[in-house]
């Protein structure tokens, strides 16, 4: 089946979820969110909030991600400062807000425009939470239909008090049921799973059962 | 023996039946990185610390060791390097347990219950937390019955009790091992179940001692416990737990009395220290992590006599099976008759036992009976490898202020040919002298052996000055010499505590002061040899009496006279 397009952009945010948190028992990780936050609180403070938060999102979508040569000419530290900002200003200067411009440069003078990509997710990730969202991934057996789909985010809504965005994966090894994971959580209900336990547990009383008889031959 | 195949199938057929299918929940995370037994991982945001995490794609179990801001470190129970980045860790909700029981005697095992000797799967189906808490202070009480060591000079001058942690110090090749399996050599007509935990020893060594305790039948009574200096860390820092939890099993569930040998701490302390680096906890004295003393003292103090338990029970019930459910009054109401599903009242220790007593009076037709599972024993001999006979080192001081008693063996004493090297001036025992029967205590037996021998000390020096000496100082050290070859003793040749009394005796009351110093240990061989043979009668009545009574003496002193005469130098 085909995906659409907000899907795509969902599958997307998940992988970067999991790149954020790699990243975040390292420096850098805890750099970016550093970043993030700074950058959110000024623009909250001036009402911007969400407009950074688009444009940020498209820098990364239509620019970053379509020009991997972009992320390398931030990176490099052969570059002088001042390239990097003739550059921006080119780039950037009237096409987004003057807030955003000038974070990009704070960014470039203290050369960490690098970090540009985890610094966008970690933006991303905290407004999330502030809004009490959460990515929520759905592996199916069967492709569900919009009103599972409806069905399964009304309980997740219910039993974690958060508006989950689901996006449903469909994998026929499971054989059948699904599997749901909200972000550490996993709620396995799929047959493969089950298969696999009744195999442990069936191996372990087979086991005990031969055991136990033994046992009592022994003794 | 066959099995029949319907038999087992048709358990299954059952099991499969009662399969009930529960939404399986569980909490995943993923490797960032592994290295060196370690494995840091992110996500599984709800762990809990010691928690035993799944790596399934490995089939490899972990605990969680170090939980930090942002992720996870996991100490991997096995061979790390299946291990992959990115890989699925799970939590089990589980804490890290071993398999005990019977099953387990006679066997080699590693620290996670693994057999390591060859002779098939261990077959139990009981399993014990490997960490627990030690027991409580009404659980416990003190420590009053001998663990004969079968060494004369540990069972005269520092006698271990049932229960105690008697710490075993000395430099590399001073024979602290050799002490600790004379020890377990001499537990076979005891009960005593020993559990030998070899921490980081080399191999070749393991397997010596192995082999030497199922030459001598030990092994019928003993559990080996064996990390080499080839396992990880991690392997190594919990193999003395999991001997103490198989330990455990005999003394909670069977009212065993029970022997641990931990072969050694220092090297368990270097392999926590490994740990503790790698996962970056702080280093404080010696690299040595700051909880590195309650890594042991935790572990010691799980060593215990338990206080027995008591129930009333009906008079003509049969007290060899008595359990905790057949008390005839209530629990909540120890006045009261037991209602049919309340639990019966169980006394606990000698209080206990008073206050049942007192109870007693107040049912007809019942008696006490001491409960057989309760009242058994840990008693832990911890070893600990000084460098150079430096006890001032961190983990020395530690683990000699953890225990109660330490027997210190000393290269110089090794070198002069006293073995085993036992440096009765410094080494002590702190309860052990309660345990001690009273014949041993005597001040003819052990109580003159200690003062013979701290005269010597002093006048020792004096003699290698080479000055004339008057008669009295001379006779003194004589005595000294001869004391000192009386404690001297071959490898594996425990001495029943019977023996030792009869010999430390004679030496005592000065039959041996005509025997020549290198003869005397020919003297004792003889000595004993006709006490069993000729003189039964004087060993009975010793090990029937337990005192030395002033008849027992006398028929001691004319059994020596007996002997003096036939001894054959």
């Amino acid at each position: 089946m085909p995906e659409t397009p907000s899907e795509q952009e969902t599958f997307k945010q998940l992988a970067e979820d999991q790149q954020l948190r790699a990243a975040s028992s390292r420096a850098v990780g805890r750099i970016a969110r550093t970043y993030a936050e700074a950058l959110l609180a000024v623009a909250e403070s001036k009402g911007q909030a969400d407009e950074v938060g688009d444009q940020f999102q498209s820098l990364l979508r239509e620019v970053i991600d379509s020009h991997p040569n972009l992320e390398e000419f931030f990176e490099n530290p052969a570059l002088s400062r001042e390239k990097k900002d003739a550059v921006l200003a080119k780039v950037f200067d009237g096409n987004v807000t003057p807030l955003f411009s000038d974070f990009l440069r704070v960014l470039n003078r203290k050369d960490r425009l690098g970090l540009v990509r985890l610094i966008a997710i970690a933006y991303r990730s905290l407004r999330d939470v502030a809004a009490d969202r959460v990515h929520v991934l759905v592996e199916a057996a069967s492709p569900l239909t919009q009103a599972q789909q409806d069905d399964v985010a009304k309980t997740l809504a219910a039993v974690s008090g958060k508006t989950p965005i689901v996006v449903v994966r469909h994998t026929p090894e499971l054989i059948g049921g699904m599997i749901v994971r909200v972000g550490d959580k996993v709620f396995d209900t799929s047959v493969r799973t089950k298969l696999q336990t009744l195999r442990t547990q069936l191996t372990a009383r087979g086991t005990h059962e031969i055991q136990s008889r033994r046992d009592r031959f022994c003794s | 023996m066959r099995f029949k195949a319907d038999e087992i199938a048709s358990v299954l057929e059952a099991e499969i039946g009662q399969f009930r299918s529960r939404a399986d929940t569980r909490e995943v995370g993923r490797v960032l990185e592994v290295g060196d037994g370690i494995a840091r991982c992110y996500g599984l945001t709800d762990v809990m610390a010691g928690e035993l995490v799944d790596f399934p794609a490995a089939g490899i179990k972990g605990i969680a060791f170090n939980l930090e801001e942002n992720s996870v470190a996991v100490i991997v129970m096995g061979d790390y390097l299946k291990i992959r980045e990115g890989m699925e860790v799970r939590t089990t909700g589980a804490l890290l347990s071993v398999p005990v029981g019977e099953a387990m005697i006679g066997r080699v095992v590693d620290p996670l219950g693994n057999p390591l000797d060859g002779k098939g799967p261990i077959l139990t189906t009981k399993t014990r937390l490997v960490e627990s808490n030690a027991p409580g202070i009404v659980d416990r009480q003190p420590v009053k019955v001998p663990l004969q060591t079968g060494i004369k000079a540990i069972d005269a001058m520092t006698p271990i009790g049932r229960g105690q942690r008697e710490l075993i110090i000395g430099d590399r090749k001073t024979g602290k091992t050799q002490i600790a399996l004379d020890t377990i050599v001499n537990q076979k007509s005891e009960n005593v179940i020993c559990i030998y935990v070899a921490c980081g020893q080399m191999e070749s060594k393991t397997a010596q001692v192995v082999e030497k305790l199922r030459e001598l039948g030990a092994m019928d009574y003993t559990i080996v416990v064996a990390t080499s200096a080839a396992d990880s860390a991690p392997v190594q820092y919990y193999a003395p737990y999991a001997g103490t939890a198989m330990a455990e099993y005999f003394m909670y569930e069977q009212g065993r009395d029970t022997l641990c040998v931990y072969d050694d701490l220092s090297k368990q302390a270097a392999a926590y220290r490994q740990l503790s680096l790698l996962v970056r906890r702080p280093p404080g004295r010696e690299a040595y992590p700051g909880d590195v003393f309650y890594c042991h003292s935790r572990l010691l103090e799980r060593s215990a006599k338990l206080a027995d338990k008591w129930v009333i029970i009906p008079a003509d019930a049969d007290t060899s099976k008595t359990a905790e459910n057949w008390g005839v009054n209530s629990a909540a109401n120890p006045k009261a008759k037991r209602g049919q599903n309340e639990p019966g009242k169980v006394y606990l220790g000698p209080a206990g036992k008073e206050e049942a007593e007192h109870a007693l009076k107040e049912f007809p037709g019942t008696k006490l009976a001491r409960i057989p599972t309760s009242g058994g024993s840990l008693t832990a001999l911890p070893i600990i490898e000084t460098l150079d006979g430096e006890v001032s080192a961190y983990i020395p001081t530690n683990v000699i202020s953890i225990t109660d008693g330490q027997i210190y063996l000393q290269p110089e004493l090794k070198n002069a040919g006293v073995l085993p090297a036992v440096d009765v001036g410094i080494s002590v025992s702190r309860v052990g002298g309660n345990a001690q029967i009273a014949a041993m205590k005597d001040k003819r037996v052990a109580g003159g052996l200690k003062l013979a021998l701290a005269q010597f000390r002093e006048l020792e020096a004096f003699a290698q000055l080479g000055t004339e000496l008057d008669k009295a100082t001379q006779a003194q050290l004589d005595r000294g010499y001869r004391m000192v070859e009386i404690l001297k003793q071959g490898q594996y040749q425990p001495l029943n505590v019977v023996d030792q009394i009869m010999v430390i005796y004679a030496g005592n009351t000065g039959a041996l002061d005509k025997v020549p110093a290198k003869q005397v240990r020919n003297w004792e061989s003889q000595f004993l040899a006709f006490m069993k043979d000729q003189m039964p009668e004087v060993k009975e009545l010793i090990a029937k009496e337990k005192k030395l009574t002033d008849d027992v003496a006398k028929k001691l002193t004319a059994a020596i006279d007996a002997f003096q005469p036939q001894y054959k130098a």
